[in-house]
């Protein structure tokens, strides 16, 4: 018995590194080939050069690039932070009409196919650009119409709102009523209950959130390749689409160190915050209606 | 202060969590509101906090009607159960967060919580976090944080539950000299009769969401107005039987269902109700001995006996009939044999078997 158990302890390590290993030879791959012009299978030919990563001194639109999908991240991040947790505070702790309703429209919202839903938003978009200012008026975000970063945030939050917002409502669900009732009695309002006692005792939920909403923002192609189409606007991963499709060849090392550039930032992020990302699945998954 | 309420009524939906209470606190005095788990006595401590609106009644602070008022214009203290810190801040910062949002200047608010925290011997630990103190030491922060207000009410929420049972005895002490020797009109919920009975000046007995009693704790045991309160208060609890009484001839006789009859003493004879003359007869287990058996009134079996430490738990088995009673330390009947068993019926209990009403003393 003693030396069965010693066999089977090791399995699910062992079967999830041999499922790995496409991916990982994948990454390996793409990881020589910056550094070699020309790879045959696994094995690079030629000299090692440094050539295909010049473009982070020659390139000058990239590091715009670079700044464009901060911002848009770190947009979906504050957004989605603030408005999910101003959300589920009520949906947790209120009563009002519609509220199952709402819940449960926001899960089916989750689960519908964001494509579906391109068209319609572009005419949206389109019509919110025709705004004054807030249109495409703004710094930094350019606004929040068609062709913006701010529009291209605005319609990211919205997407993760589902998520966003039932895993807040969970962290709420978890709080003690009495906390809540201690602070009235000693003679908060409901808004600065919900600003001073309630929302520190959720911080580990909005670190979750937060760092999910960064990583989804850093790394979002199909909202940023539809809705923005100007090269000032555009981020990483459509600039990494435009160069595999370009008109001229498709210069690999190239590509591939610029995908590893938009891979670094994104990996160094998640080794020192996955502790926090996993409490999505400790706090989040008490909740209910 | 006097804190009355008045025919409160509190619904959540169709159903009723309180139901027409009424009672009243007089300056301080402390109240029990005793009752199982779903009797509603939360509920009414809730309503007198300002956390819930009645639904019917009115809650009277000095005569003065507060049903609109918020918690916060009430001037009460609350200690919860869960001790409801405020887990981010530390001791010091959980006492003071009524004043400061009150913008008290920071020299009073200091003197303040110096003044509570000594009250409470706990002004070494202000600096800590509340997860850095123990169960009996959060309860302390939690009446600091309920005192320092100067409340003319204090509202207590099982406050005693989560601590364990030495220290649950020390805090009971403790809680009842601080509110004698400030004189604070209390409310006490509790579902544990030992704590009710030791604090409170009155208990009221609550049931299904309604008052059932309100009286003083010695008035509880002695005189249960309903078959509930008599088997709710006491432990171990009443023992009930369904008898007839038999009054020709002379003296009364209670008779059990298989035959055996018990003389009851003239004055503690109780009324008839109003069809036959079935009633319910109530003994507690402490007013049953278990004596030689020539001068016992009834034979019983001993089916279960149980160590208490102070006293044995024996239970008997008296034709069919259950009964409980205490024993001294040296008294301990091997199983399955017979005993005799003499019932004290001067301290005997009647209920209407069909109201559940007390056939001896008014309500």
């Amino acid at each position: 018995m003693i030396k069965r158990d010693a066999l089977l302890k090791p399995l699910p390590l062992v079967s999830i590194a041999i499922l790995s290993i496409p991916i990982f030879v994948g990454y390996l791959w793409v990881f020589m080939r910056t550094f070699t012009t020309r790879m045959y299978g696994m094995s690079p030919v030629g000299e090692l050069t440094l050539r295909n990563w010049t473009f982070i001194v020659t390139d000058p639109l990239l590091w715009h690039l670079t700044l464009n999908t901060f911002v848009l991240a770190m947009g979906l991040t504050v957004g989605i932070v603030l408005v999910s947790c101003s959300a589920a505070y009520p949906l947790s702790r209120m009563s009002f009409p519609g509220r199952k309703g709402f819940l449960a429209l926001t899960l089916v919202l989750h689960a519908f196919p964001s494509v579906v839903l391109l068209i319609a938003i572009f005419v949206v978009l389109n019509y919110l650009s025709r705004v004054p200012l807030i249109g495409r008026g703004l710094p930094l975000i350019g606004g929040v119409g068609y062709n913006t970063l701010g529009g291209v945030i605005l319609v990211s939050i919205a997407f993760l709102l589902p998520l966003g917002v039932w895993l807040m409502k969970g962290f709420f669900d978890n709080i003690s009523w009495d906390l809540e009732r201690a602070a009235l009695i000693d003679g908060c309002s409901r808004f600065r209950t919900w600003r001073q006692i309630l929302v520190p005792q959720i911080r580990p939920g909005i670190a979750a959130l937060g760092i999910f909403a960064f990583m989804h923002g850093w790394s979002s192609f199909i909202i940023p390749y539809t809705f923005m189409v100007d090269q000032q606007t555009a981020v990483i991963s459509t600039y990494l689409n435009l160069l595999a499709s370009g008109e001229q060849l498709m210069d690999y090392g190239v590509v591939s160190a610029v995908a590893l550039f938009q891979l670094v930032p994104i990996l160094a992020f998640y080794v020192f915050t996955q502790k926090y990302l996993l409490t999505i699945f400790g706090g989040g998954m008490k909740g209910g209606t | 202060m006097k804190m009355e309420l008045v025919n409160l009524s509190k619904k959540f939906g169709d159903v009723y969590a309180v139901k027409n209470v009424s009672l009243a606190a007089e300056d301080g005095e402390l109240v029990a509101l005793l009752g199982p788990s779903g009797c509603g006595k939360t509920t009414t401590l809730l309503s007198i906090a300002g956390v819930y609106r009645p639904t019917e009644g009115e809650i009277l602070f000095n005569g003065l009607c507060v049903n609109k008022m918020q918690p916060k214009e009430r001037d009460i203290g609350m200690v919860f159960q869960s001790y409801a810190l405020y887990p981010h801040m530390n001791a010091y910062q959980n006492i003071v967060f009524s004043l400061v949002l009150r913008k008290r200047p920071k020299d009073e608010m200091e003197r303040a919580a110096k003044r509570v925290s000594e009250m409470l011997g706990i002004g070494h630990l202000l600096k800590r976090k509340a997860a850095e103190l123990s169960g009996g030491q959060q309860q302390r922060v939690a009446l600091a944080r309920a005192l320092i207000k100067e409340p003319k009410l204090l509202l207590f929420d099982e406050p005693l539950s989560n601590l364990d049972a030495r220290l649950r005895l020390s805090m009971r002490e403790e809680i009842k000299r601080l509110q004698v020797q400030l004189g604070i009109t209390s409310i006490y919920v509790t579902h544990d009769q030992v704590e009710a009975m030791t604090m409170a000046d009155r208990v009221a007995v609550m049931h299904d969401g309604e008052l059932l009693a309100y009286v003083p704790p010695e008035e509880l045991h002695e005189r249960p107005r309903t078959e509930f309160i008599a088997t709710f208060i006491g432990s171990p609890s009443m023992n009930l039987a369904d008898v007839t009484v038999d009054n020709t001839g002379g003296s009364a006789h209670a008779v059990l269902k298989n035959g055996v009859s018990v003389k009851i003493p003239k004055e503690r004879l109780p009324r008839m109700p109003q069809r036959g003359n079935a009633v319910r007869l109530g003994i507690r287990p402490e007013d049953v001995s278990v004596v030689a058996e020539r001068s016992a009134d009834v034979q019983a079996r001993v089916t279960f006996v149980e160590s208490l430490g102070r006293e044995n738990l024996v239970v008997c088995d008296v034709g069919g009939q259950r009964i409980q009673c205490l024993t001294g330390p040296g008294q301990k009947p091997p199983l399955d044999s017979t005993v005799g068993l003499k019932l004290d019926m001067s301290r005997a209990h009647y209920f209407d078997p069909e109201s559940q009403v007390s056939l001896l003393w008014e309500n």
